[in-house]
């Protein structure tokens, strides 16, 4: 009896059908998780320093970092400057400054926290070039921005969604990562205000505010 | 959940906009490309090799036990066990001396005021004399010997003319 159920489940291991491999996520931009690949764990942050901490793994280290953070951090950065180019400029500065500077990194906060900061900065700085550019040259950001959104080939949004970048390009510097960070990645008020080290109550306001004001961009453009 | 929280928060137009794309594509393989382009700029800023500095730990104040806070939780704690240990062993107040007598006789008690007459107020002495008549205090100066004890041998100068006016011829002709 034993003899048979054991060869009974033997037989059924070997000749059980296959189970396919379970599907890749699809890794959309407006997501607040993504994932790099489906089948590899994150590594963590405590196992990323680890290797950045000697000499002889550091390279290996900061490979892991950015492609742990690259794609995340990409979308953040290109909602802020909205152009492709601009992008990649800025996200190419914000990880060499991160490579120059990790040794800086106490690690009071998370990784992706001290990423974030370099990254909006450097995101920041570029904009404020931009804007000297612009009143020297007699032309207003909107309308800079508009041109260069509408000749950038890797922008295929309608005249609605241009409208919508558009509205939050001209939001205040921390409503519009306040908005991004809300709208685009869901992510909790409870860790945008570990992230932004601002208090939840104010973050809601900024985000109510913004709201309104993209409301009313919109309204305007209705009308 | 998540979902109709933020939908709470945003207009209806805004709720239909978030459901479609917003229009940013990004190059295939981009990223993939971007590391390379960024060892490529490290390496041409002679950035790329150079020796780097670990990682710098957070320093403690007991390297060797607790972290600052937990330090400082139990610096905290031996502070308020050192100082309630303080006040439970302050000396108590001190009761003022009860004088017991139950086994004191009031020669002891005679002896001991003559012996440390200068420690007494006046006022008290004179209460003394005041409840024994019959019995003057003799007044001893420090560092005199002792006397011995009796009972009835001083006999104050007023209370003699009385004591006299009291005999009888009698008895005053045996004295003589």
């Amino acid at each position: 009896m034993r003899r048979t159920c054991w060869l009974r489940w033997h037989l059924c291991e070997f000749y059980a059908p296959v189970k396919p491999p379970p599907a890749p996520p699809v890794l959309s931009p407006n997501s607040h998780e993504l994932q790099l690949t489906a089948t590899k764990k994150p590594a963590t942050d405590e196992q990323i320093m680890d290797l950045l901490r000697s000499e002889q793994t550091f390279e290996r280290g900061f490979r892991l970092l950015m492609s742990q953070y690259r794609e995340r951090l990409y979308w953040h950065v290109r909602r802020m400057v909205q152009i492709h180019d601009d992008a990649d400029d800025v996200l190419q500065n914000t990880f060499i400054k991160v490579y120059r500077g990790i040794s800086q990194f106490e690690g009071k906060s998370k990784l992706y926290t001290w990423l974030y900061r370099i990254a909006t900065n450097e995101a920041l700085t570029h904009l404020q070039s931009q804007a000297r550019h612009a009143s020297s040259s007699l032309d207003d950001t909107a309308n800079l921005l508009s041109n260069r959104l509408k000749a950038d080939e890797w922008f295929d949004g309608d005249a609605v969604q241009a409208k919508l970048i558009l509205a939050i390009a001209e939001l205040p510097d921390k409503q519009k990562q306040v908005f991004n960070l809300r709208y685009y990645d869901e992510m909790p008020y409870e860790e945008m205000s570990q992230l932004l080290t601002t208090s939840v109550g104010a973050l809601k306001a900024s985000f109510h505010h913004a709201t309104k004001k993209i409301e009313a961009a919109f309204l305007n453009y209705e009308g | 959940m998540k979902q109709e929280k933020l939908n709470d928060e945003i207009a209806p137009f805004l709720q239909d906009l978030k459901g479609k794309s917003d229009g940013f594509k990004v190059p295939e393989g981009y990223l993939e490309d971007m590391e390379e382009a960024v060892f490529a700029r490290l390496k041409s800023s002679g950035d790329l090799g150079r020796p780097t500095m670990n990682l710098v730990k957070r320093p403690r104040l007991f390297p060797w036990t607790v972290r600052p806070r937990t330090a400082m939780a139990l610096a905290a704690a031996l502070a308020l066990i050192l100082t309630a240990v303080w006040f439970i062993r302050q000396p108590q107040a001190v009761q003022p001396a009860q004088f017991v007598s139950t086994e004191l006789t009031e020669d002891d008690l005679e002896f001991y005021v003559l012996e440390n007459v200068q420690e007494f107020e006046l006022e008290q002495l004179a209460a003394l004399t005041a409840e024994k008549t019959s019995e003057p205090i003799e007044k001893v100066a420090p560092g005199t010997p002792k006397k011995n004890r009796s009972t009835s041998d001083e006999i104050h100068p007023d209370d003699l003319d009385k004591i006299l006016d009291e005999m009888t011829d009698e008895e005053l002709e045996q004295i003589l």
